[in-house]
């Protein structure tokens, strides 16, 4: 399996759980090459993207404060942030979290657990998604949306 | 009901109180027409006679009589209103005698007329209506006691000195008699009804609310399983892909890691497995003199410094050293280290945490919160010397309506389901089996004021009196 090099990329990790942090931060580390940085709350992490401008967040959604579904909704509303690739990854498993993440404006929904190399294919891939390609999804989403009501 | 419901958080009322309180709210119903309806006509009635005294002679020569009618209707009304549904209707109840006395003399000496036997059977009528079944043979028995009593009337005996009239009298009371027995065997017949189909809802509530809390289990457990999971995977796919490439140290440091991951992991499938085990296990208890003030600073080492949120937590510990309690060691310091873990993690960093121990008689405590019966048997013995241990928080609280949920399976507050604090629902449940089983009890008290906190307290057998460790 060819693991992508994340040489140059950026990517902030946003989860409460200091010891995911550590184990994503080595993940990318190790086999991405990408910097990292780290947020252990919602608001803190809301900060740092603006202050930062990360290629890539990943964001967990169960944290005190700001949730992660909040704080996509946050990041898509600025346009200043509204291009940087967000992916969710949580241990909500329901179709209706998915749901309700990829309809805040998330470009992809990882459920845990991940492994390092499928969490860097996911981080590699989304970084490459062009905006106009994700409008496309999020228009198919809403259109998927409307047809189930 | 099925035994095996009875563990089921029963947030909706037994159910011989939904019974009740259905019964109740349709007797006041049926109370909050009639008596207004009463009182407007008597009242106008009495208002009337004073304005047209000459059409209401009547009504004029047997005032008192009436105007006690409509007081009575009156305090019906406002019992009603104010939801006193036996003061209610045993006021309508007295009204309608009253007025059914008020027809008799009005109308003697024509003592089996319509006009007497209408008011009585309206009132035993309005008795199965309104009021208890008892309400029901009640009226019948002063009825009959009035008719009685009437029957001995200087002024009706001319037409009790004829036959056909003592006839018609006894046949009167034997008919007013058999209509009270078919009212009141309908009566509790619906009443049997109700608390049939209220059985059903309750069991069907019962059910669902289990479902519920297993759901809840399983979203919870679910939730927690996949973070360790993560890590231990996640370690050993690093130390796989890169381990040749890493320093030696370095790859120790994922190994340890990798190795905390699974531990814990292990740790939440052993609590899961713990509750059963609880369970099967009640019986093979083999007691012993346990030291109270050992088990506390064992129990506070044992708790995952992580929970504190990585500030340093005071906790005040007042045990007499030679306070034992009579159990099993294990059992005691699983007890102890839930409660200290909850406490700190239902709290906020930096408050401190206090565990204080005494000896007791069994007496049970002054306490609103709702207190659980031993596993082996009913009441303790009067009398009995125990050791009670608090354990003290100052931190979110327990809104009281929520404490007796705490000690079941499964639960969670509302609250914490909605928050980042992590729990399965099992630990409060497991200090309670395994309590019991050693014939203690446990219980919380809080007033559910965030930063007031809560208390929890245990109590479990005295092993030997301390010396000068009682309590005053």
């Amino acid at each position: 399996m060819t693991i992508p090099s994340g040489t140059g990329y950026r990517v902030l990790i946003i989860d409460d759980n200091r010891d995911l942090l550590d184990l994503i931060t080595q993940s990318l580390t190790l086999l991405g090459d990408y910097t990292v940085l780290t947020a252990d709350n919602g608001a803190d992490g809301l900060s740092l993207v603006m202050e930062m401008r990360p290629d890539c967040a990943v964001i967990d959604v169960k944290m005190p404060g700001l949730d992660g579904y909040q704080l996509v909704r946050a990041l898509r509303g600025d346009p200043d942030t509204a291009a940087i690739p967000l992916i969710i990854l949580t241990a909500l498993t329901q179709e209706h979290y998915h749901f309700a993440g990829l309809l805040a404006g998330a470009d992809r929904y990882l459920t845990k657990p991940v492994t390092p190399s499928a969490l860097v294919q996911a981080i590699h891939s989304v970084v490459r998604l062009s905006e106009a390609e994700r409008a496309r999804r999020l228009q198919a989403l809403l259109g998927d949306a409307d047809a189930s009501s | 009901m099925n035994a095996a419901m009875k563990d089921v958080p029963f947030i909706v009322r037994a159910e011989r109180q939904i019974y009740a309180e259905y019964d109740r709210d349709r007797r006041l119903r049926i109370s909050r027409i009639i008596a207004p309806g009463f009182v407007s006509v008597l009242t106008l009635l009495i208002v009337a006679s004073q304005i047209v005294p000459q059409q209401f002679a009547g009504t004029r020569s047997n005032l008192g009589i009436i105007a006690l009618c409509d007081a009575f209707f009156l305090l019906g009304a406002a019992a009603a209103a104010r939801k006193h549904v036996n003061l209610a209707t045993g006021s309508i109840l007295l009204a309608a005698l009253l007025i059914m006395a008020l027809s008799v003399l009005v109308n003697q000496p024509f003592i089996l007329s319509d006009l007497f036997t209408v008011p009585a059977v309206v009132i035993i009528g309005l008795s199965a209506l309104i009021g208890r079944p008892w309400m029901i043979l009640g009226t019948t028995a002063l009825t009959t006691a009035f008719v009685l009593f009437l029957s001995g009337s200087p002024s009706l005996a001319h037409d009790l000195a004829d036959r056909n009239n003592v006839n018609s009298l006894g046949a009167f009371i034997v008919e007013l008699w058999l209509l009270a027995l078919v009212l009141y065997s309908a009566a509790r017949g619906y009443r049997t009804v109700l608390r049939q189909i209220s059985d059903v809802r309750v069991q069907y509530e019962r059910a669902r609310q289990l479902d519920e809390l297993k759901d809840q289990f399983i979203t919870s457990v679910n939730h927690e399983l996949r973070n360790p999971v993560m890590l231990l995977q996640g370690y050993v796919e690093l130390l796989r892909l890169k381990g040749s490439t890493l320093s030696a140290e370095r790859r120790d440091d994922l190994i340890q890691r990798a190795s905390r991951a699974g531990e814990s992991l292990a740790h939440l499938v052993q609590s899961i497995l713990d509750t059963r085990r609880v369970d099967q296990q009640a019986k093979d208890f083999a007691p012993e003199a346990v030291p109270v003030a050992e088990m506390v600073m064992t129990a506070a080492s044992l708790v995952d410094p992580g929970q504190g949120k990585g500030v340093e937590r005071e906790l005040h510990v007042q045990v007499p050293h030679e306070l034992s309690i009579w159990g099993e060691k294990v059992r005691l310091q699983q007890i102890l280290t839930n409660l200290l873990s909850n406490a700190i993690k239902y709290s906020a960093a930096g408050t401190p945490i206090e565990v204080n121990a005494r000896v007791v008689s069994e007496a049970l405590p002054r306490s609103n919160v709702w207190r659980l019966q031993r596993r082996n048997g009913g009441a303790p013995r009067a009398g009995r010397r125990m050791v009670e241990i608090e354990v003290r928080d100052h931190g979110l609280g327990i809104p009281p309506d929520q404490a007796p949920l705490l000690f079941q399976r499964f639960v969670r507050l509302p609250r914490d389901l909605a928050s980042t604090t992590v729990g399965n629902g099992l630990g409060l449940y497991l200090c309670r089996e395994l309590t019991e089983a050693m014939g203690g009890r446990i219980w919380v008290e809080s007033t559910g004021v965030e930063g007031e906190g809560s208390t929890f307290y245990l109590r479990l057998p005295l092993a030997s009196p301390p010396a000068g460790a009682e309590a005053a």
